[in-house]
């Protein structure tokens, strides 16, 4: 007998995205499981099983006896289409059981481009996709990850977000779950009344939203006692243990090895990241953690192959010891390690010589921007001379090729900023003909600057595609040389991530048509269709270039104010005028604390705040004293 | 020194491809602690040969890979430290010391079988494959990618039978040819007897050589 997927697989694309039975995947007895979580990532499986996150909070749950998580990824659309067909619904890889039999449905929305994917996984679960319709004995639906941090386009479909660091807060949500239906619970808005009143849960149905008649948002109100006014990211004060038995995938996956994050958080303060604003505080593993997690991940996966993340690697306190250690350890293994997220500086290149051994692929730097005044501007205040002389040492050590990351349309960029990515590559390469002749090699990445909620920039417009082009043009023309390879990303996809980011709730009703129209991937060039999305806006009455373009008042109330990131929107907007100015913000992991907000809530943060209080208060008093006298 | 081992790859992993299955192995060994041997150069890339790659959907009763070490290693060390790291579906039958040729070279035939739904009646079907064993030539086109080539896949079977029908439900039970550069594929045979489209499971059942394995 034929089982029903031997009708469909053979005629999609990579069937193995669909089968699961990995090793080190968990099936559990079904019956004997008091809370089912099928745990979704709305992209590609090869997508979603390189989430970091995700994956720990797969082992997270699982090791727990009374509960089971799954997993489900958005099905590439020849799957869908054959999942239609047959009329099969959606199931998850473990059980293979539908969606609509778990009691909680847990996005991880980790960009905004893969908002119709959702979509895709509800519907094809049977499920309606507005929250609301969706009765009491449909599943729970949650969303968490980075893209949360503003959850309003997604709010009519979700009915819990849980925003921020999920290590803790889901544990404790779940068991509230569990207790509220073995109390014979079953009214879903009931649970949410309860969850509501965690930290870092936002249940968007509490929350009214009204708007001014130029479209901007007039008011956030709660609308139900437990819904607090604020809802504040939940932190994790130390980095639990990672589990270390991950999902040994049978096909290649984006990031096939080994990963471990080294550090969460980051004082850099970029002003155009927002994890680097949104996930703070630091907190980082030690060095014994970080070896013996690797130890065993590797023993007990059979990778060959690590890397350390976080945003900015260079910055942890002791990773030079790390390196140096993992590059003893496993000198003769045939194990790759790599780091990411390098600080420019020669200390980073020496970093990554330690762990090369003799195989110098890939050393990636991220200047972002090509003057110093705009290095400035974006508070990512290397110099000319720190970038020239980490890619010579590189090159001296042995590299044929160094990778550079630049962005265009920043806030306040003019012709000559551009012309400085010219300069400063033509610069690179001839240190590296210098030093390599022939084999140099210089791979520079182009991104649009998106500007994103919860940052100094979120107020700023996006450059429109015109002057995108015209900038690249300038790169085009100034870089055609032998040795040097410009690639950029297309600046119509980067609309769309600009509008969803910054977006109101009333986007909703927009990814709703734009998947009905048939959008489906739009993260992935060869399938986004921009011109759904401009029809489905339309039908709304809204304009995604007034969502991407626009500039933002200092006092425009924002779609996301009602969600708090830790970083206070008075520091930003502090931030954001300095930039203007062209004047930096120190980072506090080395120099004195700016008072972004976390030291209202993180003890560590507060002392070293206090500490700069003082020391100004002395500077002042000093000062007068010192006027005092001369008068 | 290589050793030969002897697995079955089951339904629940099937849908693997070949590269799926070689870094299955591969970091079945690693997780094991086997001292897989590499190949020297640049980019050194473990000593693991199959004797055939199985298609992507097929199950393989009777599966056989060479595996190289560094060091000497008994075929029932190797059975007892693989065994507790492959996943479920993959099972570790039986391993020996790899003398003699690559498997590569020596095969020369497999034998498989088609299950698929069908309405045509068990005399229909018959006459299909008569009428296709009767033939001296079909000539088939393959693409791969942008290319596409021609080939005869007559000569390819070794031999063909009807080996059960039921109502709706037929099988039917081949000998392909097997070698480095020429290989028949079931779904061309079934393809060839007119049904293209029918949903169909496919096992392969046995490898054949030229010179013994063992």
């Amino acid at each position: 007998m034929l089982q029903p997927l031997d009708r469909i697989l053979p005629r999609v694309q990579k069937p193995a995205r669909y089968t699961g039975g990995e090793f080190n995947s968990i099936v559990k007895d079904w019956e004997r499981v008091a809370v089912k979580v099928a745990l979704a990532f709305p992209d590609v499986y090869e997508v979603g099983m390189s989430n970091l996150g995700l994956g720990i909070i797969y082992h997270l749950v699982n090791a727990r006896e009374g509960w089971l998580a799954e997993r489900v990824y958005a099905p590439w659309p020849d799957m869908e289409a054959e999942l239609r067909r047959v009329g099969l619904p959606l199931y998850a890889l473990e059980s293979r059981r539908p969606l609509a039999d778990f009691d909680l449905i847990c996005f991880s929305f980790a960009y905004e481009q893969c908002f119709t994917n959702a979509l895709t996984i509800l519907d094809l679960a049977g499920l309606p996709l507005r929250a609301v319709e969706r009765g009491d004995d449909a599943p729970l639906v949650m969303a968490g990850g980075p893209s949360t941090v503003n959850p309003e386009p997604m709010s009519p479909f979700v009915d819990l977000f849980l925003i921020g660091d999920a290590e803790e807060a889901l544990p404790e949500l779940l068991e509230r779950y569990e207790g509220w239906r073995a109390a014979g619970g079953h009214e879903k808005v009931e649970f949410l009344r309860q969850a509501a009143r965690m930290r870092g849960v936002y249940v968007p149905r509490f929350y009214d939203v009204t708007y001014h008649p130029d479209g901007t948002v007039a008011a956030i109100t709660p609308n139900e006692p437990a819904a607090p006014p604020k809802v504040r990211r939940t932190v994790v004060r130390a980095l639990p243990p990672l589990p270390v038995k991950p999902i040994v995938p049978f096909l290649e996956t984006v990031h096939d090895r080994v990963a471990v994050e080294v550090m969460r958080g980051c004082t850099r303060g970029c002003r155009f990241c927002q994890p680097g604003m949104a996930t703070r505080p630091v907190r980082e593993r030690s060095t014994d953690e970080i070896l013996e997690t690797i130890d065993a991940m590797l023993r007990n996966t059979g990778y060959d192959e690590v890397t350390l993340l976080s945003l900015s690697t260079s910055d942890h306190s002791t990773i030079d010891e790390v390196a140096t250690r993992l590059a003893e350890r496993y000198a003769d293994q045939h194990i790759q390690i790599s780091l990411s997220s390098l600080r420019v500086d020669s200390f980073s290149v020496k970093l990554a010589e330690a762990v090369s051994k003799g195989k110098k692929s890939g050393l990636t730097f991220a200047p972002e921007a090509g003057t110093q005044r705009l290095r400035d501007v974006i508070n990512k205040p290397l110099t000319e001379e720190d970038l020239l002389r980490s890619v010579e040492t590189a090159f001296q050590r042995g590299w044929n090729g160094v990778k550079l990351y630049f962005m265009v349309g920043l806030p306040t960029e003019t012709d000559e900023d551009v012309e400085g990515i010219v300069t400063l590559i033509r610069k690179v390469h001839a240190l590296g003909k210098h030093y390599r002749g022939h084999r140099a090699e210089v791979r520079v990445t182009i991104s649009t600057f998106v500007p994103k909620p919860h940052t100094p920039f979120q107020w700023a417009a996006q450059a429109e595609p015109d002057e995108i082009a015209r900038k690249i043009k300038i790169l085009q023309d100034g870089l055609r040389v032998p040795g040097v390879k410009l690639s950029w990303h297309d600046a119509g996809d980067s609309r769309l991530e600009a509008a969803l980011s910054r977006g109101d709730r009333r986007l909703g009703e927009v990814i709703e048509r734009a998947f009905r129209k048939g959008a489906r991937f739009d993260a992935w060039g060869e399938q986004f269709k921009p011109a759904l999305w401009d029809e489905a806006a339309a039908e709304c009455g809204l304009d995604l270039s007034w969502y991407a373009y626009r500039r933002r008042p200092l006092d425009e109330t924002l779609p996301w104010s009602h969600i708090d990131s830790g970083v206070a929107e008075a520091f930003l907007r502090w931030d954001y005028r300095r930039s203007v100015r062209e004047e930096t913000t120190p980072d506090c992991h080395y120099d004195v604390c700016s008072a972004c907000g976390l030291h209202k809530t993180f003890e560590p943060c507060t002392t070293l705040f206090n500490a700069t209080v003082e020391e100004r208060v002395a500077v002042r008093k000093a000062a007068l004293a010192a006027g005092r006298g001369r008068g | 020194m290589r050793l030969r081992l002897l697995f079955r790859r089951g339904e629940a992993v099937k849908y693997l491809s070949h590269l799926d299955l070689m870094r299955l192995f591969v970091r079945a060994c690693r997780r094991a602690g086997l001292p897989l041997a590499y190949s020297g150069g640049f980019s050194p890339s473990p000593a693991i040969s199959f004797a055939l790659p199985l298609a992507v959907g097929v199950v393989g009763e009777q599966e056989l890979v060479d595996l190289g070490f560094s060091e000497d290693l008994a075929p029932e060390a190797l059975l007892a430290a693989l065994r507790p790291q492959l996943p479920p579906g993959v099972e570790a039958l039986d391993a020996w010391p790899a003398g003699g040729k690559a498997l590569t070279r020596t095969i020369t035939a497999a034998d498989y079988t088609a299950r698929f739904e069908t309405d045509r009646s068990r005399a229909d079907l018959e006459a299909a494959i008569a009428d296709l064993l009767a033939r001296d030539s079909l000539i088939l086109e393959r693409t791969r990618g942008d290319k596409t080539r021609t080939f005869d896949l007559r000569p390819l079977i070794v031999s063909l039978e009807l080996t059960d029908w039921q109502e709706g439900e037929a099988e039917v039970t081949m000998r392909l040819v097997a070698e480095n550069n020429r290989a028949g594929r079931p779904d061309d045979v079934l393809a060839a007897l007119g049904m293209d489209d029918a949903p169909a499971v496919y096992a392969r059942r046995a490898l054949h050589f030229s010179e013994p394995i063992r």
